[in-house]
C-alpha cells in the first residue's frame, strides 16, 4: 500500500504538454527518486504536489485518503514540503526567522524571538549542522541555505520531503553532506522523493526509481533491478546518438580569442579561443562565473582586465550592439523572460537584432521580414501556425529555434549558447543538436555552456570547464570523460589535454 | 484586401464592436440627442482629444510605462498657449484699457500672425519638453513611471497656475476677426462632416501607427515592453527608445492642448484635471494590457470613441452627475479586468485544445 500516491495526472501549458497520466507511487520511508530528462514533467509534477501548479485532471492520495490540493498551505497540511531548485529564502532575515515565517512564535503581533531560536536550535541540532539560528541567511552558502530549506521542511514535521535537483549547485563535500542527512531523514521515518538526473546519486541513495519522459510515465523499478545503462534506456527511450550522431569537421580560422579576461570577485585571468568549425561546450557548477564570462564577452557585464579578439583583431565590445556588429550570437539560458518576446509575432521575433538593415526610409520592409522567416522556417523546422501567430504559444523548442534563429539573421560568426536544450523535448533537442553540427560545418564557431555532461560529451568537439571563475580544464573529445570534468569543476583537479589549444 | 483581411486578427477588435453595438443601441432606442448631428459632432470632438493623447499613450504603456502627468500637461500648455498670444500681442497687457472695437462690437489687441505662429510653436517644442524630462527621469534618473510622472503632474499644474496667475483667459479679447476666424475654426471647424480635431486625431493615429507597426521604435517599444532583458541582448537602446516614447507622448498633448483651448476659446489652470485617467482608461478599454508588451492604435482610438459616447450620452438620457461618475469608475474597473479575464479564456481555450488533441490521442491508440 503506498503512502502516497498521484494518479493519472494531467497538465497542460499554452503549446506544452507538460504531464499526461502521469502515476506515482511512494512508500512510507523510502527515498524515491524521480529521473528523466530535462522536460520529462519532474519539476512539474513536483510543483503540483506542492501546491504551487493546479493539475488538470488527475488524483492525489496520501494514506490512501484523496487529498486535494489547490495551494502550498494545502500541501502543508497534508504533510509535504518541497525543496525547490531555486531556493526561496529571504536573505535579509535570520535562519530562525525563515524557518519559521509562516508561525513565529510570540504573542500579539509581537514575536518571542527566546522561543524562536530555542525552536531553532533544536531543529538544527537534530541534524548536527553548524549554524546558528541568529545567521543571516545572506550569509551562508548555497549548501548551507539548503540545509536550511531542509530544515524549514522538518519545522512543519512533513512526513514527505521532496527535493528538487538539491545538488546542483553543490561541491563534492557538499554532497556527502546532503546524502547523509537524507539517510538520516530516512531512518526517522520520514519519505523522500528526490529529483535528479544525476544517475550516481540515484544509484546511491534511493531505494526505488520512477522514470518519467515527455510528460508521461514510463514505469517504477526497485534501483537493484536496474543499472546505469538500463536506466538510460528508460529515460532517453531511443538512444541519444540515434538521433544525433557527431561528425568532426574541419577547424578553420580562429574566430574568438579571449586573453586574461577578469573581473574582480567573480572570474579571473579566463582565456580561450574559439575557431571556426569548433563546437566548444563550457562545464561547471551553478555560480562557477560561466554565465559572467560570456555575458561580458557579449558586453552584458563589463569585465575589469583581459581582452576579447574577433577574427584576430582585438574589439571593445561595451554594448551587445557591439557584439552584434563584430559577429557574436547570444542566446540565454532563460528563453521565457529573456529570450523570447512573448506577446509579439513569430515574425517580429526573428528580426529584432537588424531592423535597421531590414528598413528602408526608416520603414521596416514586411517583405524582407518574410522572406527571413521562410528562410529559417525551412532551414530549421520551425512549426508555427501563421506568421502571426504569438510566440508565446508555441512548444519550447520551437521558440528556442526562433531565438537562435535571430542570433543567425544579424549574420555572426561565432555563437554563444547558454543552456540551449533545456525544457524542450527530446526530438528538438535531437534538432538543435544536428543544427549546431551543422553550423559548425559551415564554420560557425559555438559555444554550449550547459550543465548536462552527457548534453557537452556528445555534440562537443572540446570542453573548458571553470571553477570559482577560473579556467581549470580543457578537454578535447576522446579524453572526455565525466569523472574527470566533475573533477575539474569542483576544483579537485586540472586538466588541459596536450594538443588542444586553449 | 484578401491580405489585409489575413493580417487582421478580428478577434482583437472587442472594442470596436462594442461601439457599433453602443451607437446602434443608441440609434435605433432613439436616446434623446442620439438622432441630432451635433450630438456626434460633440462626441467625436471630445474623443479626439483624447485619442491624440492616446496614441502617444498607447505607444507609453506598449512599453511598460505610462503617464499620469498629461491631465496637468495638457492644463499647463494649454496656459502657456493663452499667455504666448498675450505676450506677443502688440500692446503690453496693462494697456488693454485702449483695445480696438472690433464690428461685432468685441474688444481686442492687435497681434501679427508670426506672434501666432510662434505661439503655436513653442507650445508644441515645450509639449515635447515636457515629455523629453518625462523620459528622462524614467529612463536615466530610472525613477519609476508611476513617481516620475506623479511629480511632474504636480509641476505642471503648479506651473499652469503660476503663468496664469490663477486668472481664466479668453481667446478672443486679443486678435483680430481673421484670426479669431482660425482659432475658432481649429476648435469647431467642420470638414466633410467631421471636425477638424478629429481629421487631426485621425493623422496622429495612422502617423502613430506607422511608427508602432511600422519602424525600429515601435519594435522597439514592443520589445521592451515584453522583456527589457531580451532586448538590451537584441541590442536595443533601451533608454534612448523610454526617452523617444515619453517624447513622442509630451509632442501629442501639445497638439491637444492647443485644439482643446481653441475649442473652448478659454483657458484656465485648474482644467482637465483627471484627464490623464481617462486616456488611460481608453487605452486599456482599447485591449493594451498595462503589462506592456502589445498595443492597438486602432482599438485606442474606438475605445476613445466609445468613452466619448458614454460621456456625452450619459446626461442625454437622465444620468446625473455623480451616477456618471460611478458609471466611468465601473468603466475603468472593466477596462483593467477585461484583460485578465481575456488571458483566462485564451488559457482556458488552448488548453481545452490541448485535452480534445490528447483525447484523440489516447482514443486511436490502442
Amino acid at each position: 500500500m503506498a503512502w502516497i500516491e498521484a494518479r493519472k495526472i494531467c497538465k497542460i501549458f499554452p503549446g506544452v504538454r507538460a504531464l499526461s497520466d502521469v502515476t506515482l507511487s511512494v512508500e512510507k520511508g523510502e527515498v524515491h527518486a524521480v529521473v528523466g530528462e530535462n522536460g520529462a514533467g519532474k519539476s512539474t509534477l513536483m510543483k503540483i504536489l506542492g501546491g504551487l501548479y493546479s493539475m488538470d485532471s488527475g488524483r492525489i492520495l496520501i494514506d490512501g485518503k484523496e487529498c486535494e490540493i489547490k495551494s502550498i498551505a494545502d500541501s502543508l497540511r497534508h504533510g509535504i514540503s518541497v525543496i525547490y531548485q531555486e531556493l526561496n529564502l529571504m536573505p535579509a532575515l535570520t535562519v530562525a526567522e525563515n524557518i519559521y515565517i509562516s508561525g513565529l512564535p510570540g504573542k500579539m503581533g509581537c514575536v518571542n524571538y527566546r522561543e524562536l531560536n530555542r525552536r531553532t536550535q533544536t531543529l538544527i541540532d537534530s541534524l548536527g549542522l553548524h549554524i546558528r539560528p541568529t545567521d543571516y541567511v545572506s550569509a551562508l552558502s548555497v549548501s548551507q541555505r539548503q540545509m536550511v530549506e531542509i530544515l524549514k521542511a522538518l519545522s512543519h514535521n512533513s512526513e514527505i520531503i521532496i527535493m528538487d535537483e538539491p545538488t546542483a549547485a553543490l561541491n563534492n563535500q557538499e554532497v556527502e553532506t546532503l546524502y547523509g542527512i537524507i539517510r538520516r531523514l530516512r531512518a526517522d521515518g520520514k519519505t523522500i522523493i528526490y529529483i535528479s538526473h544525476r544517475l550516481r546519486e540515484v544509484f546511491d541513495l534511493s531505494d526505488r526509481v520512477t522514470v518519467l519522459r515527455d510528460g508521461e510515465y514510463i514505469g517504477t523499478r526497485a534501483i537493484g533491478e536496474l543499472d546505469e545503462r538500463k536506466l538510460v534506456e528508460m529515460m532517453v527511450g531511443r538512444d541519444i546518438s540515434q538521433l544525433y550522431q557527431y561528425a568532426v569537421h574541419p577547424l578553420g580560422d580562429m574566430l574568438l580569442e579571449i586573453k586574461g579576461l577578469s573581473k574582480e570577485g567573480v572570474f579571473s585571468d579566463v582565456s580561450f579561443t574559439l575557431r571556426a568549425g569548433e563546437v566548444v561546450g563550457m562545464a561547471g557548477l551553478m555560480g562557477c562565473g560561466r554565465e559572467d564570462i560570456v555575458k561580458s564577452i557579449y558586453g552584458l557585464l563589463r569585465h575589469d582586465a583581459g581582452s576579447v579578439a574577433v577574427n584576430g583583431e582585438t574589439v571593445d565590445i561595451r554594448r551587445p550592439t557591439d557584439a552584434i556588429k563584430q559577429g557574436i550570437g547570444f542566446v540565454t539560458e532563460d528563453r521565457k523572460d529573456a529570450g523570447i518576446f512573448a506577446l509579439m509575432t513569430v515574425r517580429e521575433n526573428i528580426t529584432l537584432n537588424i531592423l535597421r538593415v531590414i528598413s528602408k526610409f526608416r520603414l521596416i520592409s514586411a517583405a524582407k521580414e518574410r522572406e527571413l522567416l521562410d528562410t529559417y522556417t525551412k532551414r530549421m523546422n520551425m512549426r508555427y501556425a501563421n506568421e502571426v501567430q504569438r510566440i508565446m504559444n508555441l512548444s519550447g523548442g520551437n521558440q528556442q529555434k526562433f531565438v537562435l534563429a535571430r542570433a543567425l539573421a544579424s549574420g555572426c560568426k561565432v555563437l554563444i549558447l547558454c543552456e540551449p536544450t533545456r525544457g524542450i523535448d527530446v526530438g528538438a533537442k535531437a534538432e538543435i543538436y544536428q543544427l549546431l553540427s551543422s553550423l559548425s560545418e559551415q564554420g560557425y564557431a559555438i559555444l554550449v555552456i550547459s550543465s548536462e555532461l552527457p548534453e557537452i560529451m556528445s555534440i562537443c568537439y572540446r570542453t573548458l570547464v571553470i571553477f570559482q571563475g577560473r579556467v581549470t580544464g580543457n578537454i578535447l573529445r576522446d579524453e572526455m570523460d565525466e569523472n574527470l570534468i566533475m573533477r575539474c569543476a569542483t576544483g579537485g583537479a586540472t586538466h588541459f589535454s596536450e594538443g588542444a589549444m586553449l | 484586401m484578401r491580405s489585409l483581411v489575413k493580417k487582421v486578427d478580428f478577434r482583437e477588435l472587442g472594442i470596436f464592436y462594442a461601439l457599433i453595438v453602443l451607437w446602434l443601441v443608441l440609434i435605433v432606442t432613439g436616446a434623446p440627442g442620439f438622432r441630432q448631428f451635433s450630438t456626434y459632432q460633440s462626441i467625436l470632438q471630445k474623443a479626439s482629444f483624447m485619442g491624440i493623447c492616446g496614441v502617444g499613450m498607447t505607444l507609453c504603456i506598449a512599453s511598460k510605462h505610462f503617464d499620469q502627468s498629461i491631465g496637468s500637461m495638457s492644463a499647463f500648455l494649454g496656459c502657456t498657449f493663452v499667455m504666448l498670444l498675450r505676450a506677443f500681442s502688440d500692446r503690453p497687457p496693462q494697456e488693454q484699457v485702449g483695445v480696438t472695437v472690433r464690428p461685432d462690437g468685441v474688444e481686442y489687441m492687435g497681434i501679427t500672425w508670426t506672434g501666432i505662429l510662434a505661439a503655436f510653436l513653442i507650445t508644441l517644442a515645450l509639449g515635447v519638453l515636457c515629455g523629453l524630462f518625462n523620459g528622462v527621469l524614467v529612463a536615466k534618473l530610472r525613477i519609476p513611471a508611476f513617481i516620475a510622472t506623479l511629480g511632474t503632474l504636480y509641476v505642471l499644474r503648479g506651473s499652469a497656475y503660476l503663468v496664469t496667475d490663477s486668472q481664466p483667459y479668453v481667446i478672443n479679447q486679443q486678435i483680430t476677426e481673421k484670426q479669431y476666424a482660425l482659432f475658432k475654426y481649429l476648435g469647431t471647424g467642420v470638414i466633410l462632416g467631421l471636425p477638424f480635431s478629429f481629421w487631426v486625431m485621425i493623422l496622429c493615429a495612422v502617423a502613430g501607427g506607422i511608427v508602432l507597426r511600422k519602424m525600429k521604435l515601435g519594435r522597439d517599444t514592443l520589445a521592451i515592453g515584453n522583456s527589457v532583458e531580451a532586448s538590451r541582448i537584441s541590442g536595443v537602446n533601451i533608454d534612448k527608445t523610454k526617452i523617444l516614447v515619453f517624447t513622442l507622448l509630451g509632442g501629442f498633448v501639445g497638439i491637444a492642448a492647443i485644439l482643446n483651448t481653441c475649442y473652448l476659446a478659454s483657458e484656465n489652470a485648474g482644467m482637465l484635471q483627471g484627464f490623464e485617467f481617462d486616456v488611460i482608461t481608453t487605452v486599456v478599454l482599447g485591449g493594451t494590457a498595462l503589462a506592456g508588451g502589445k498595443g492597438n492604435i486602432f482599438n485606442s482610438m474606438s475605445a476613445a470613441l466609445f468613452f466619448a459616447t458614454l460621456t456625452v450620452g450619459m446626461p442625454l438620457i437622465g444620468i446625473g452627475t455623480y451616477p456618471q461618475r460611478i458609471i466611468q469608475g465601473a468603466i475603468l474597473l472593466f477596462a483593467f479586468s477585461i484583460n485578465e479575464i481575456r488571458a483566462q479564456m485564451e488559457s482556458r481555450r488552448v488548453k481545452a485544445g490541448a485535452r480534445r488533441a490528447a483525447a484523440l490521442k489516447s482514443a486511436t491508440q490502442p
